[in-house]
Formats: structure tokens, sequence, C-alpha cells
């Protein structure tokens, strides 16, 4: 096993066994294929997102936990939120500049959830359209201005 | 050419991993010369590199004979005893190994270290399974006990009810009830097993003894200007790739400014001695 297949397997023992609320991992799929996984996340009781339901896609790279890993909102239900695009990409800066190798998709997602919770009003970034039609696919390519740290 | 000479043409062989043309050089060496453990702990070498550990274990012994000081030949002979599944021997020999190679100061890196550490990893393993099929087997046996218990009170049940002259009915219900006592024993012995191993799969390594980066214990815990450990390959690794900064608490560091952490070193080391199994965690 390599060392990014080891940190992975701890990983998902931790998740499964403490998982954060409103975080849930399909255990059967990932045994599939460990550098995939995709996480259910629920909008917090005292949010704007209550009740909903949201799927956020990871993608591992060989250097993981040295390089962030690739997250999007995956699925018929993208949050409708200032940092996150309507093809899932999140503007976060944990996820590029930031990325520290002690964060974790725990973590990771805790961010996302608390990202979400801080919105007051829901709307998508004011250049949604423009983004969308000329991104990259990865997420990771695209050089973000995190410019807006109140949201 | 000089018994020397061969050593040298020996280990010329070995590097090329010409292992057996390694041991005809040494075998030749050591006809000119038997009393050097060199040539013996060389050709064990030889003979552990093609899998022939009883011939490792012969040249050691006699490595040994000729000097019982040299590392190598007890090193070599743990090796070759942990392969033959021979455990405590090969914890010995590399124990004494270990040792010499620290009074010595001679530098054999992380290897010998390594060695014993998974040489009682496996002599937990094999003693893991010992346990478990002991358990297993009083599981079957305290399983028997109590069929022939059951067996042996209904038989009784349904002779008294013939010399008592009881209805079948009564007779019938006395040894339902006897079968469902059968049933329930049994379920609590199968509880009972069934937590033991649960608590086998619940062995966990507390965090504060595995690395903020890997998740696994640390081998080399170093500690930053922040108070935070981490392993020392990790950490290096970090620096590197990702920039200069303590990870989790994002202050600057420079490579310069670790610890070794030898306190976190010895808490580890002596968590592992009582829990070999976390090795492999």
């Amino acid at each position: 096993m390599t060392s990014m297949e080891k940190r992975l397997h701890k990983e998902l023992q931790l998740l499964q066994k403490e998982p954060p609320h409103g975080v849930k991992i399909d255990v059967e799929s990932i045994h599939r294929n460990l550098t995939e996984w995709i996480v259910d996340l629920e909008g917090a009781q005292e949010s704007l997102y209550r009740g909903e339901k949201f799927q956020l896609l990871f993608k591992f790279g060989d250097r993981y936990p040295f390089d962030s890993p690739q997250v999007m909102f995956i699925g018929n239900n993208i949050p409708v939120h200032p940092h996150v695009y309507s093809n899932g990409h999140i503007c976060l800066s944990i996820l590029t500049d930031d990325w520290s190798p002690a964060l974790s998709v725990t973590s990771v997602c805790l961010s996302i959830v608390s990202m979400l919770s801080s919105c007051t009003e829901k709307k998508r970034p004011p250049d949604n359209a423009l983004y969308v039609k000329t991104c990259s696919k990865n997420p990771k390519k695209t050089r973000w201005f995190y410019h807006d740290d109140e949201v | 050419m000089t018994d020397t000479d061969l050593k040298e043409q020996g280990n010329r062989l070995y590097s090329a991993r010409k292992f057996d043309d390694a041991i005809g050089c040494y075998s030749k060496a050591i006809i000119k010369n038997p009393y050097s453990g060199t040539y013996f702990t060389n050709r064990a070498l030889c003979y552990l590199k093609l899998k022939q550990w009883e011939n490792a274990i012969q040249d050691c012994r006699r490595a040994l004979e000729l000097d019982k000081t040299l590392v190598k030949g007890h090193y070599f002979m743990g090796l070759a005893l942990t392969e033959q599944s021979h455990h405590d021997e090969a914890i010995a020999s590399l124990t004494r190994a270990n040792d010499l190679a620290k009074d010595s100061k001679r530098n054999f890196g992380d290897d010998i270290t390594s060695a014993l550490r998974q040489a009682k990893r496996k002599r937990w393993a094999q003693l893991e399974e010992k346990r478990i099929q002991q358990e297993i087997d009083l599981q079957s046996y305290l399983n028997g006990l109590i069929r022939e218990d059951i067996e042996r009170r209904r038989e009784a049940t349904m002779l008294k009810a013939q010399t008592e002259g009881k209805s079948d009915q009564e007779c019938d219900a006395q040894i339902r009830s006897l079968e469902e006592e059968q049933d329930k024993r049994t379920a609590e012995v199968h509880e009972l097993f069934c937590q033991v191993d649960e608590r086998r799969k619940k062995r966990d390594v507390p965090d504060c003894l595995c690395g903020r980066i890997s998740f696994e214990v640390m081998r080399d815990p170093v500690i930053t200007p922040s108070g935070i450990t981490y392993d020392k390959k990790d950490i290096l690794e970090h620096l590197q790739r990702v920039g200069h900064f303590d990870p989790v608490t994002r202050t600057d560091l420079d490579q310069s400014q670790l610890i070794p952490n030898l306190a976190m070193k010895e808490v580890i080391e002596h968590y592992l001695e009582e829990n070999p199994w976390a090795e492999e965690f």
C-alpha cells in the first residue's frame, strides 16, 4: 500500500467510526475505488439549506495529502450559494492555495457545511454564467480570487 | 589469490547480484583462512538473498563462534530465523544485534530496529492466531457440553415420565423447555465470544501517537516551534512540496527549526512494545 492509500484507509475508518453531523459516506463505492469518494452532505438545521441534501465528489491524486483533493458538488442538487458555481465548482481557499496536509476529508466537509451555514442570501456567484462556460473540468485548474471572506 | 582477494571478488559478485558465484569465492576464502567471521557473515548474506535460511543460520553460527560480537552475525541470523517462523529466537538475535550496534556506535540506520519490529509483529500475529484457534476450540467444547447436558436431562425426563405415567403432553412441554434452554445457553456462549472478537476489531492506536499528516504511528517524531509533533519524513515532504509553514498552525516553519521529540519517541516505543499489533497500523 502506498502512503496515500494508507492515509485514505485511515480517514475512511475514522469517518465511519465518528462521522461528523450531516456527513455520510458510501463505503461500498469507496471500497471499489479508493481514489474517488462520494460524500453525502446535509444542510445544517439553522441554515438556509435546512433539509437539503447534497453530494460532494472527492478525487485524490497520488500526492495526497501533500496535494489537495479535487472537490466539487455533483448530482441534481447543487447548492445555490455565492461561492458555488452551477457546475458544482466551489470557490474555497483551503481547496487550493490554503491547503495543508493536516486537513482531511472530514475537515473539508465541515468547512463546506459551515460555508453554507454562514450564507445569508441564496444566490449564484456574479460571474457564474461566464465561468461555467469557460472553466476547466478540474476546479483546481481555476485561478481563484478569494476576494470575499464574509460568506 | 589470497583470502582477502577472494573476499573482495566475492563482494563484487554480490554487488552484481551473482550470489551463487559470490558464495563460491567466500567458500574459497574460508578454506584459505577459516578464522575470519566476516567471510562467514558475507556468505550468510548471500544465502539470505537466495532464501537458503538454514545455510544462512549455519554460517552465522560459525561466524559468532569466531567472534560473538559480530553485529552482522546476529542480525542475519535474526532475519533467517524470522523467515523460518522461529520468532522468539529471532527476537533474541535481533535484540543482541541492536544492542551491539548501539554499543559500537556503528550506524546500521533503521535496518536492525525495523527487522526487530517486524519479528515482534510476526510473533504477535502467530500468538494471536493461536489464541483465536483456542477460543474457537473452547466455544465448540462448551457447546458440546451444553448439548450433552440437555440430552442427558431429556432422557431422564422421558424415563421419569414413563415410570410415573405422565401424559405425553406434559412430557413434550418439558422437552420443549429443555430445547429452549439449550438454544438460549448456546446463544449466550456465542454472544460472549463475539464480544471478545469485537474487542479485537476495535483495537485502535491513540490519535496522539499518530502523525498529523500520515495518520499512522510516528517512527521519527519531530516537534515544531508551535508545539505540534509530526513524523519527520512527512513534515520534510510537506516543507518541500507544499510550503514553509506548520501544517496545523500555519505559522512560518523551516526545516532547521525541527527538533527530535525524544519523549514522544520513547512513549511510542513503549506503546509498541506492549501492543505489537499496532506495528502494521
